[in-house]
């Protein structure tokens, strides 16, 4: 596959997908593993890569550019991802000239309450997956307490639990 | 944009790129980058409403590209017009992009080792932490007896299960809002 054709596809993908990231992971796995230009493990490595490192979890899509075409093509992966992001300035400068009308109001009432239940929904998957033993919940929990409890700022926070469940896991190891 | 009409403090470039470059740092996916944002921006140096913040986050889930992209875009525009929408693009990812290329590098000594365990078992619940607090803290204005946690409750319900389209949800959500809730929304007493 040249870069050209990797570009296109993510860009479709992520057109046809509408931002929802399990959409575009399924029909790359499709196009990419199932056309043998990556192996599975391949793939399933860059995108854990996507969940365990820093930022968006669509930086995986960077990895998989590096795996076809090097630097440059992870570079390009994550230009290509992007660039449909600007379309929210045309779509906000719209909202600006009918926010006062009341079923516009309304819309952005249903679209907050939405988007609210969602990042709940997004949660509850995220702690399926990850909270799957003792580690873990001490992990969240300390995480929660550092936060609310002891007012440490976010990463503070994080990296607080974080450090002792990596203290945990390696004690656990020696016994 | 969203909210426009108030007055705001503007930032300077350098200013915006540390914001969304500490954003860029958290872990947890987009949420996690939004709880730092929402920190930085809402509670520390409120330069933002968490209702605008909220605002742009759920119009951002619609766009067809990564929902903290467009949010990037329309907050690096609103505080330091086009140059601004750079800034923090490049900010937020140069993170995550470096620990992605760096692992990718070392995909033959890591993808089988125990590294990825260790991250599993802490990283990622001490995300979630802020996956949680995130959502709580944005979510504050909403948790009222109203017909907008109703919508709350069954759009959770709804995006839970397996499958299921986020974009399809909210915009589920925007219409019927447009039908069910017309009207600004009544102001959380203090």
């Amino acid at each position: 596959m040249s870069l050209g054709q990797f570009l296109l596809t993510i860009a479709v993908y992520n057109m046809l997908a509408f931002g929802n990231g399990s959409a575009v992971l399924a029909l790359l796995q499709h196009r990419l593993v199932d056309g043998h230009i990556l192996g599975i493990d391949q793939f399933l490595y860059a995108y854990a890569l996507g969940r365990v490192t820093p930022g968006q979890n669509n930086l995986y899509l960077a990895s998989v550019g590096y795996m076809i075409a090097g630097i440059i093509g992870a570079l390009a992966a994550i230009v290509a991802i992007q660039i449909p992001g600007y379309l929210v300035l045309p779509v906000l400068k719209g909202y600006e000239r009918v926010r006062e009308q009341r079923a516009v109001q309304g819309f952005i009432r249903g679209l907050t309450a939405a988007s609210v239940g969602l990042m709940f929904a997004v949660a509850y998957r995220i702690g399926v997956e990850a909270l799957t033993g003792l580690i873990p919940w001490v992990v969240f929990a300390a995480t929660l307490a550092l936060i609310f409890l002891a007012r440490r700022g976010l990463l503070l926070g994080m990296v607080g639990a974080a450090g002792l469940g990596v203290a945990l896991k390696f004690a656990l190891s020696l016994i | 944009m969203a909210e426009s009409a108030e007055p705001r403090p503007r930032l300077s470039l350098g200013q915006l790129f540390w914001i969304f470059f500490k954003g860029g740092c958290a872990f947890g996916g987009g949420l996690g980058v939004l709880g730092l944002l929402q920190e930085e921006l809402v509670t520390l140096r409120r330069i933002l409403p968490d209702k605008e913040l909220l605002t742009l986050w759920s119009i951002g889930r619609l766009m067809p590209s990564g929902t903290m992209t467009a949010v990037a875009v329309a907050v690096g525009y609103r505080l330091c017009g086009f140059a601004g929408t750079v800034a923090a693009l490049i900010a937020m990812i140069v993170p995550g992009f470096t620990c992605v290329i760096v692992l990718t590098i070392a995909y033959g000594y890591l993808a089988h080792g125990a590294v990825l365990d260790y991250i599993n078992a802490t990283l990622l619940p001490a995300a979630l932490g802020i996956v949680v607090v995130s959502a709580v803290r944005l979510a504050r204005p909403l948790f009222r007896i109203s017909l907008d946690l109703v919508f709350v409750a069954i759009s959770g319900v709804v995006a839970a299960i397996p499958n299921v389209s986020p974009a399809l949800v909210i915009l589920a959500g925007g219409v019927a809002g447009a039908i069910f809730l017309r009207g600004p929304a009544k102001e959380a007493k203090p």
